[in-house]
């Protein structure tokens, strides 16, 4: 065979002919056309095919993937009705609740007027979905279709179901039949679901996977609670509510994604011990976590050690400064800050909103931190551009006294990068005591800002401060990326 | 099983009107159907192939000998200087060339892929069937898989009946 140019057409073949004319795809086997009608984006198409010939008649039905995209909401119960019930097995049902109802395929359409969802059509539909006993189920409801009251559904028993995602576009309360049990689930996606995650989690003695979208918990509105003994995957999304509160038990757990925002000091309790990745999310709405005039406004942590390739383990604070937060009443800035250190880190980012404030004080008031000062092999400071400067006047409280004479031990710290560097003196200040207090330091990288152009002046100042520590090599990058400078 | 340069194993494909084909094994398990007889040790010499004639059986090499994943031992090089996009772009283009045949000879397409359980040429025979079938009237369907309407009128009337739903 070996030769694999362009592929030829035989002679007497032409592209669009119908070649013998015969009825070729009805002589197919039942396998092949099914296969054909598995493809199709929606289940009503592969429904209408029955009309084509007595060859196609209830073939459809036999579909063990069921797709409904394109079938209004009152339609689907009619639709899961016409197929029958396993053996064999349904692999998937996939029911996506169109927002709007498609165009007419010539049957009259019986009410034009749009048609409201309510707890009683949804839990209706579930029982029938329940009846085909699919081994994947996703019921995705658009927000249109739901009225202002709050759907109350009540999840049958889907006994072989191994995935069960309920994505709807508005808040419903969930309930399980008591005694229920859900032996195979594995993996469970809720948007918007209100329930009791302990009750339901009992139930469910081989999940796996637990995906939390804008979920709500009813007892604690603002506190997100999970505990689960067989849990190794856990996503939590809920950046638009607020959370005061994140207790997570997880014995087995591998992987965490969490993201949250709260307005107020939060309180976390992970307990993962065998954590292998983590991404980390909490969005501070207000100035709740303040030292002097700099407030934070993100924390993320992530974590992966389960690729080889690269191991990423980093904490990275978001702040900025301003001097109304001087009187802001804020709460034990560490420990806040500890809080979000629910795995091991070595690399510490921190990127500041300066507003042409003095930084060297806060930044060195994090490297002092116990966790930090032990656990950080990498410190990565960006300056954030920021249309507003100036802020800064004589006698700031920006400049904290005494903090350049401190002395710590950054003993793991091995490298240091600098992005936006405006080579004002407190940087430098900043960069000494860097160095002075660590020494397995071994690399220097300072990036100049764009506004400071690479002067002789500010190389000799660098070069003066890397003269007196031959084992740091210091690398110095205008804004362009090109290297200006390189010392030892 | 004969062998053919160095490390590459060679299989042989026998098609129902006799003709042989000779092709390189990971050529050929881009057939599920036949990795699985390999992988079970049952392929020792040639394999029949029943039902799919040698004009399609050697359309159904020619696309596999063009999808056989690049990587490997051999062809570690060539992915390395091409890049996965262009490769795909390029795989693209090829498909559609290799698709613009007739109707029926896509159809035994559709047969073969089946059978042998190749899923990207399954896709690709089948997707214009598919396109015709979810975008078209009933009319229309009929038209271009030259199927004939064989239910009395009442009949007809009566599956649409059952299945509503669907044209709405």
């Amino acid at each position: 065979m070996g030769a694999s140019s362009g592929p030829r057409r035989s002679s007497g073949q032409e592209p669009d002919g119908t070649g013998d004319g015969a009825d070729r795809i009805s002589a197919l086997p039942d396998d092949v056309l099914l296969l054909v009608l598995a493809r199709l984006p929606c289940a009503a198409a592969a429904a209408r095919t029955g009309v084509l010939s007595r060859r196609w008649r209830g073939l459809w039905a036999r579909l063990r993937q069921i797709v409904l995209r394109d079938v209004p909401f009152p339609s689907i119960e009619a639709a899961l009705g016409r197929v029958p019930p396993p053996p064999p097995a349904v692999s998937l049902l996939k029911i996506r609740v169109p927002q709007r109802q498609r165009r007419s395929w010539g049957f009259p359409n019986p009410n034009p007027k749009k048609h409201r969802v309510d707890s009683a059509g949804v839990n209706s539909l579930l029982r029938a979905a329940a009846r085909l006993e699919p081994e994947s189920l996703e019921f995705r409801l658009p927000a249109g279709l739901i009225g202002r009251s709050r759907l109350a559904v009540d999840l049958p028993r889907f006994d072989g179901a191994t995935s069960i995602a309920l994505d709807f576009a508005s808040p419903f309360s969930l309930r399980v039949p008591a005694g229920a049990e859900f032996p195979a689930l594995e993996a469970l996606s809720l948007t918007y679901c209100i329930t009791d995650l302990d009750a339901l989690l009992s139930c469910c003695p081989r999940l796996r996977t637990l995906r939390l979208c804008r979920a709500l918990f009813p007892n604690h509105k603002c506190d997100v609670r999970v505990s689960s003994s067989s849990l190794q995957e856990l996503v939590v999304c809920r950046e638009l509510s607020l959370t005061q509160r994140v207790v997570i038990v997880a014995p087995v757990l591998k992987q965490l994604s969490m993201s949250f925002s709260t307005m107020e000091l939060i309180g976390t309790s992970v307990l993962a011990p065998l954590v292998e990745k983590v991404s980390w999310h909490c969005y501070y709405l207000g100035p709740y976590v303040v030292f002097g005039l700099w407030g934070i406004n993100k924390v993320r942590l992530r974590l992966q050690t389960a690729d080889t390739q690269e191991q990423i383990s980093s904490l990275q604070i978001h702040a900025w400064a301003d001097t109304s937060l001087l009187h802001a009443e804020a709460g034990n800035f560490t420990q806040e800050i500890e809080k979000h250190m629910v795995a091991a880190f070595s690399v510490l980012e921190l990127h500041l909103t300066a507003k042409g404030h003095a930084f060297g004080a806060f930044v060195f008031h994090f490297l002092g931190m116990d966790r930090i000062r032990t656990a950080t092999r990498r410190l990565k400071v960006v300056l954030e551009r920021s249309a507003m400067k100036g802020g800064c006047l004589p006698l700031c409280p920006c400049e904290f006294p005494n903090w350049k004479s401190q002395i710590i031990c950054l003993a793991a710290l091995e490298e240091v990068e600098f992005n936006g560097f405006e080579g004002k003196d407190h940087e430098f200040d900043l960069l000494k005591l860097i160095i002075g207090c660590a020494p397995m330091l071994k690399r220097m990288i300072v990036k100049l800002s764009q506004e400071t152009p690479a002067s002789n002046d500010g190389c000799a100042k660098i070069h003066n401060i890397f003269k007196a520590c031959s084992s740091v090599e210091c690398d110095v990058y205008d804004s362009s990326g090109l290297m200006f400078g390189c010392f030892n | 099983m004969a062998t053919r340069e160095a490390g590459k194993k060679m299989i042989m494909l026998k098609s129902p009107d006799g003709m042989e084909f000779e092709v390189e094994e990971a050529v050929a398990m881009e057939s599920q159907t036949i990795r699985k007889m390999i992988e079970d040790d049952c392929a020792d010499t040639a394999i029949l192939i029943p039902n799919i004639n040698s004009k399609i059986l050697s359309r159904v090499i020619e696309y596999c000998n063009k999808h056989v994943p690049t990587t490997g031992a051999t062809g570690a090089a060539a992915s390395d200087t091409v890049a996965p996009a262009a490769l795909a772009e390029d795989l693209k283009i090829w498909d559609a060339e290799f698709i613009k045949v007739n109707r029926a000879t896509r159809f035994d397409l559709i047969q073969a892929a089946s059978y042998l359980n190749i899923k990207g040429l399954l896709d690709l025979t089948s997707q214009t069937t598919i396109d015709t079938i979810s975008d078209n009237s009933l009319e229309e369907i009929r038209s271009f898989l030259s199927t004939k309407n064989d239910y009395l009128p009442e009949e007809e009337q009566t599956i649409r009946r059952e299945n509503q739903w669907a044209f709405q």
